[in-house]
């Protein structure tokens, strides 16, 4: 991958001491998100459609935890990453000191270059991911559940933050779009002048388009979001790959455990 | 003692570096409050911000109404820093309730330990001090389950109950000793006046025993007032929680504002702070005499 | 309920009048102590045998919903104890244990010693600086040193650098060798003005005598330090180590403000485990249960040796 020689090159002419900064803060997008969009990025998945885990040696996942381990091994990321989530990796980004942020949510943007916020407001560009530029991505449903205890105002929040109002547009949508740069499912909303003119002070909304094109639903490369048991084995990869990413445990050991983990929470 | 020029040198230079000790979250908390994060990212070798700001304050005192400058932009704000009257509402309910019923059930029973001889009471004492030593987490579990089954969990009477269970202890540990060495002459002189023992302790006792009542109210006060375990567990809905509990829900936020929880954090503890240092002498006295909860 | 006549007096004198209206002693102590029992009952002693009830039978969300919780037996110590991140919590909380309160005991009589030479000004402003951590709430606590630590910005860092000390931030926490111990500096911070003021106080019931005497003897402040203020400061240390070691074990606040059991497992600590266990996904509250047991199983030998060591002693 490109970033990791050019970023090893950043390093050693001395312009900065940690050219990457990674989203590995401990969450269940943050830490995992990254390792899966690597993965993905590089062709592999974490579960074939079987739900037989695809970690064993030689597996993409297991190529890219150990490149992603190097970047940490060679001083290349900064230590902070293992503390950052999204809007804290914007926000230590905002100090400047690092060139690349790690695959991560676009709206971070609306932190690094606003202003207000940040002192290196407008120096940040949005780039594709290496290769063919493939990603993943999400987007979260609203539903009404049936043990709720008002239905009547349920329904009218729900119809408020995903319906149409009176003059036919999804407002609060695009208020989201314009206001906290989030994207929607409403396709009306994503060609809008919400997105293609609200977000230019941030980035180019063209490309983070384009982008958001080449991306997958997240579920596809890790289909254990479908069971009950990823959120108590998103723990202990959480662990697991922290302690690799500190060069306590091999990418190899990780992956072991990570594996193991599977069977143990399936237990419970 | 012998003092000479260098021994005052140096103990002073000690002292200095105690204070230095002490002050240290105090210099950053304040500094960090007074400050926008886009200062804290800009010169991040300096000590002081290049520009100071009330913003912070001005952000959580009108619940998020106004949002100054440097929030302008910022389309989210924890919705936890908008219930921050609610949160000092209920932290100031629970610390006074659990306050008055820990002074008053723990010098009713601490009365017992001292002046009548019984056995049980005796035992009562004996298992107080043992209940200090239990991890309120091995407690906090099962009160859980069973707050859920009597529909005590989400109210601010079980949060007083949980707390004042847990404070009771420590306050018969220091009402007894102390109402033991009141002389005994004094309430029996207003015994033979016709007082019950009863009447003689709400006359006698208890208004000589005014500075062991303080140093324990402030102390206990002090506790429920910072007490996170314990609102954290019993609560999960916003109009339940208090100052703590909101801290560590900005812990868990997905969206951090630094600058905005040292500002928090600095007026969830000037109460207790202020308390502590005004009643110092009190408190002192508390401390010392149970060797106790530090 | 009324008995009239002589009341149980255990003072000599007894009282002139004869008859008077009060309850007897036995049954004003059950009066009085009603609202203590009834409050400890509920919060305290039920809760102690309802928590070793739990860790024998299965209570996860489904259970809890239903209100059925099956009897397991002893399946829940066998997980926790097989469970390689229970076992790295309890060494983590050793560790942890071991290193705040044996600064925390040095520091507690350095300041206390420095606190008595009150002939200085600046240790009355000491003196009044003392009380101010434990003022401070413990979630706070952490959320600030958490601030402190940050290794972009943080506030030790910027002080470093300021003075010249470093060219490079120094990651306090997000090193998986040093954040335990980045960890026990708050939190020994926090709990040092109760270890200071009752060496303090132990300070003052020492004699001048003894040193005025150790003076005409010609010996210098470090050897009247080890050879008489030490051995009778024995006693109090004893106590503050006891004490301070069982609260220290079930530490909580500081992790879960600072680093959430991270980087890594590296604070993963025993209250961490039985509040994640039980209060995060999936909630099983029987594994909790039995974990917490186990820490107040520790905590409680530990009380045991205090009462029996060095409380009845100073009764």
């Amino acid at each position: 991958m490109n970033s990791s020689s050019s970023a090893a090159r950043l390093k050693t002419d001395g312009i900065c001491e940690y050219p990457i900064q990674w989203v590995a803060g401990v969450g269940l997008e943050q830490l995992p998100g990254t390792w899966y969009q690597m993965t993905w990025n590089r062709g592999g998945v974490f579960f074939d459609k079987a739900g037989n885990h695809q970690l064993g040696e030689g597996s993409t996942a297991r190529e890219t935890l150990k490149w992603w381990v190097a970047t940490f091994a060679q001083g290349l990321a900064d230590p902070e990453s293992l503390r950052v989530q999204f809007t804290t990796s914007a926000k230590a980004f905002s100090a400047g000191k690092n060139i690349y942020r790690g695959p991560n949510h676009h709206y971070g943007l609306n932190i690094v270059n606003d202003p207000a916020q940040s002192p290196i407001a407008g120096k940040v560009k949005v780039h594709a991911s290496p290769g063919d530029g493939r990603t993943i991505g999400d987007t979260h449903v609203y539903f009404l559940c049936s043990a709720n205890r008002d239905r009547d105002w349920a329904w009218k929040l729900l119809q408020y933050l995903g319906g149409r109002s009176q003059d036919g547009r999804y407002t609060q949508a695009e208020n989201l779009a314009r206001a906290a740069m989030l994207g929607s499912g409403y396709k009306s909303v994503m060609t809008s002048a919400a997105v293609t003119d609200g977000w230019k002070p941030w980035g180019d909304p063209d490309k983070i388009l384009e982008i958001w094109n080449n991306a997958t639903y997240v579920g596809e490369i890790c289909n254990s979001v479908y069971k009950p048991w990823h959120f108590p084995w998103t723990d202990r990869l959480n662990i697991e790959v922290q302690k690799a990413l500190t060069g306590q445990i091999s990418a190899d050991q990780c992956c072991d455990n990570v594996i193991a983990a599977i069977k143990d929470v399936q237990r419970s | 003692m012998r003092s000479t020029r260098a021994s005052r040198l140096a103990l002073h230079l000690a002292n200095g570096l105690a204070i230095a000790f002490f002050l240290l979250p105090l210099a950053a908390v304040v500094i960090g409050s007074l400050q926008s994060e886009k200062s804290l990212q800009t010169a991040t070798r300096s000590v002081l911000p290049p520009e100071w700001t009330l913003d912070n304050f001005r952000v959580i005192l009108s619940g998020g109404a106004q949002k100054g400058a440097i929030f302008e932009q910022t389309a989210y704000l924890p919705d936890n820093v908008k219930k921050i009257y609610h949160a000092v509402f209920n932290s100031t309910v629970i610390a006074v309730s659990v306050t008055l019923s820990t002074l008053i059930f723990a010098s009713l029973s601490a009365y017992t330990v001292a002046r009548l001889e019984l056995r049980w009471v005796v035992w009562l004492m004996n298992v107080n001090v043992f209940a200090r030593f239990v991890p309120i987490i091995v407690l906090m579990i099962p009160l859980y389950v069973t707050f859920r089954q009597f529909d005590l969990l989400n109210s601010i009477l079980g949060v007083i109950i949980a707390m004042t269970g847990f404070l009771l202890p420590y306050g018969i540990l220091i009402l007894a000793p102390y109402f033991a060495a009141i002389p005994r002459e004094l309430e029996e002189a207003a015994r033979i006046d016709g007082c019950s023992r009863f009447t003689a302790f709400l006359r006698i006792t208890l208004p000589l025993s005014t500075p062991a009542l303080i140093s324990y109210g402030a102390i206990v006060f002090v506790i429920s007032w910072n007490d996170l375990l314990i609102p954290l567990i019993l609560n999960n809905r916003a109009e339940f929680m208090t100052l703590p509990v909101v801290i560590a829900s900005l812990v868990g936020d997905v969206h951090v504002f630094f600058n905005l929880m040292m500002a928090i954090c600095l007026l969830a503890m000037a109460p207790s702070v202020l308390l502590v240092l005004l009643m110092r002498r009190y408190v002192v006295a508390g401390l010392a005499a149970g060797s106790v909860k530090g | 309920m009324a008995d009239i006549g002589v009341p149980v007096v255990s003072s000599a004198r007894k009282p002139a009048t004869a008859a008077r209206l009060e309850l007897s002693p036995r049954a004003l102590g059950v009066a009085m102590n009603l609202p203590t029992l009834a409050t400890l009952t509920l919060v305290l002693a039920y809760p102690i045998f309802y928590a070793a009830y739990l860790s024998f039978h299965k209570v996860a969300l489904a259970e809890l919903r239903r209100g059925i919780f099956p009897f397991v037996g002893l399946d829940n110590y066998r997980r926790i104890l097989s469970d390689p991140l229970f076992l790295l919590s309890l060494k983590n909380t050793l560790i942890f244990t071991a290193f705040s309160v044996t600064i925390e005991m040095v520091l507690a009589v350095a300041i206390a010693l420095l606190i008595d030479q009150t002939h200085v000004w600046t240790g009355r402003v000491t003196r009044f600086l003392i009380l101010l951590p434990y003022a401070v709430p413990p979630i706070a606590n952490g959320l600030i040193w958490s601030f402190m630590y940050n290794f972009d910005f943080g506030f030790l860092n910027r002080i470093l650098f300021t003075f010249g000390l470093i060219h490079r931030p120094i990651d306090w926490i997000g090193n998986p060798s040093t954040a335990l111990f980045a960890l026990a500096i708050p939190y020994l911070w926090r709990t040092l003005p109760f270890a200071i003021l009752l060496v303090h106080a132990a300070l003052q019931g020492i004699s001048p005598e003894l040193y005025e005497a150790a003076d005409i003897d010609g010996a210098g402040a470090l050897r009247r330090f080890w050879y008489i203020t030490l051995p009778l400061l024995r006693p109090i240390i004893a106590v503050i180590l006891v004490l301070r070691t069982s609260f220290a074990f079930a530490v909580f606040e500081e992790v879960l403000a600072m680093t959430q059991g991270g980087p890594g497992d590296a604070t993963w600590v025993a209250a961490w485990y039985s509040y994640k266990k039980s209060f995060a996904p999936p909630f099983d509250i029987g594994v909790g249960a039995a974990s917490a047991y186990v820490l107040a199983l520790v905590v409680g030998a530990i009380a045991i040796a205090y009462v029996t060591l060095i409380y009845r002693r100073i009764q």
